[in-house]
């Protein structure tokens, strides 16, 4: 079989790689290239058949509860006042604010006042599980998206998201990526300590 | 006048469902085409790569405020370009792509940038000639695995790109990015004509400077 004689060109091959790392791409403008990609036509489309099963997937997966969605759920169905609340699980306004609007990473809460609220709520230790691992991808998605960007591209947090003082804590967006699965190691910690004490007779 | 941003987001809050399909009309195909035409992902490539973003931009849509569309179609396409790139970059890492460079193919691609370049009359091959310990070097460095080797690499070309000037540093990332001259030259408010001339005496420059800085560092190492 004749081998296929193919240019190679060595330099152009490394800087292709440099590119792809990334590192420099925030020297690339930006705005011009998001409006030509939103602009121009592609022959490649996803099939129609694929763009059902994708939204399909995406409903299912972002139609899980975080704790945010799940506490604030729970709170309006049980009809309670914040201060019956604050009392009763020994949580400062904020923080419970930071809950309910996702703002915190679960192990940050004290367990112990976390374990009140949940009892209080009748929250079941299953779902409350199952928030936590949402809330915690979603902060982590989040972390990862303020670390790439630029700062002119990042978006301001929604009036009434960032907590009463209208500013976001940004000492969690953290330059070290390792951190990430720092919190994950910290989280499975947190849950099994809350597990004991949420079974504890 | 309502902005599209401002309805996807609004949909999204009243009806996941709703809220996503406008968003995918808007933006899905030209992200998956994008990830297609550019970085040459195959379908199910783009197709992954085309979730993890509307994921990731689910998660947290309707937390956050867009001064405009604009501000809005940059954040999606910034989120969408960084997970292209990593994808692309565990892929390369578990295909480890070095092939054994032999120097007449550093000679070839040098020398064709002398001739497509135009480049001026102080443009000799024999130059390569002194590099030719560094290009042995870096012939055997896998690009895309973290090592001291690639660092030192990666670094080099780094402040090599820093020493051109704006202009020509885009052109050679936009044209790595895979745009067309015609795309690049749009982008850079610039006449198409030159700019593959100006692409090749930009690259022979960048060369030319990484492999300096590269051997400076090596002389370095080796005290």
């Amino acid at each position: 079989m004749k081998q296929e004689n193919k240019y190679i060109k060595p330099f152009e091959d490394l800087l292709r790689a440099y590119a792809i790392s990334g590192q420099m791409d925030a020297t690339i403008n930006n705005d011009r290239e998001a409006e030509l990609v939103f602009s121009r036509q592609y022959e490649a489309e996803i099939p129609k058949e694929k763009v059902k099963a994708l939204l399909a997937g995406l409903a299912t997966s972002l139609s899980k509860d975080t704790l945010g969605s799940l506490i604030t759920g729970s709170l309006k169905t049980a009809g309670l006042q914040e201060d019956q609340v604050l009392a009763s699980t020994g949580l400062t306004t904020s923080l419970l604010d930071d809950i309910r609007n996702d703002m915190v990473f679960t192990n940050s809460i004290p367990v112990r006042s976390l374990l009140k609220l949940l009892k209080l709520l009748q929250i079941s230790l299953d779902k409350a599980n199952a928030a936590m691992l949402a809330t915690f991808d979603k902060l982590c998605a989040e972390n990862k998206m303020f670390l790439t960007m630029q700062p002119k591209m990042q978006p301001v947090f929604r009036r009434g998201k960032a907590g009463r003082e209208g500013s976001v804590n940004v000492k969690r967006f953290r330059t070290d990526e390792s951190y990430l699965y720092q919190n994950k190691e910290a989280l499975d910690i947190y849950t099994s300590r809350l597990a004991e004490l949420y079974n504890e007779k | 006048m309502t902005l599209k941003h401002t309805t996807i987001i609004s949909a999204y809050g009243e009806d996941l469902n709703k809220g996503l399909a406008l968003l995918f009309e808007n933006y899905g195909q030209a992200l998956f085409g994008y990830s297609v035409r550019n970085w040459r992902l195959n379908e199910d490539e783009g197709y992954n790569v085309l979730y993890k973003t509307l994921e990731s931009v689910g998660k947290v849509l309707n937390r956050y405020e867009f001064s405009s569309d604009k501000h809005f179609s940059n954040w999606l396409f910034k989120i969408h370009k960084n997970n292209i790139l990593q994808l692309l970059r565990e892929k390369r890492r578990k295909e480890p792509h070095t092939i054994p460079v032999a120097f007449d193919q550093w000679e070839k691609e040098w020398q064709d940038l002398g001739t497509q370049g135009e480049a001026s009359s102080d443009w000799e091959l024999t130059e390569l000639i002194n590099y030719r310990d560094v290009l042995e070097r870096i012939s055997r460095i896998e690009p895309y695995t973290p090592s001291p080797e690639q660092n030192h690499l990666m670094m080099s070309m780094q402040k090599a790109l820093l020493e051109l000037n704006d202009t020509d540093r885009e052109l050679l990332l936009l044209r790595m990015n895979d745009y067309s001259y015609e795309e690049i030259a749009g982008m850079l408010g610039m006449e198409n004509n030159q700019l593959k001339v100006r692409f090749n005496r930009a690259k022979a420059k960048l060369e030319k400077l990484t492999l300096t800085i590269l051997k400076e560092v090596y002389n370095e190492t080796r005290k």
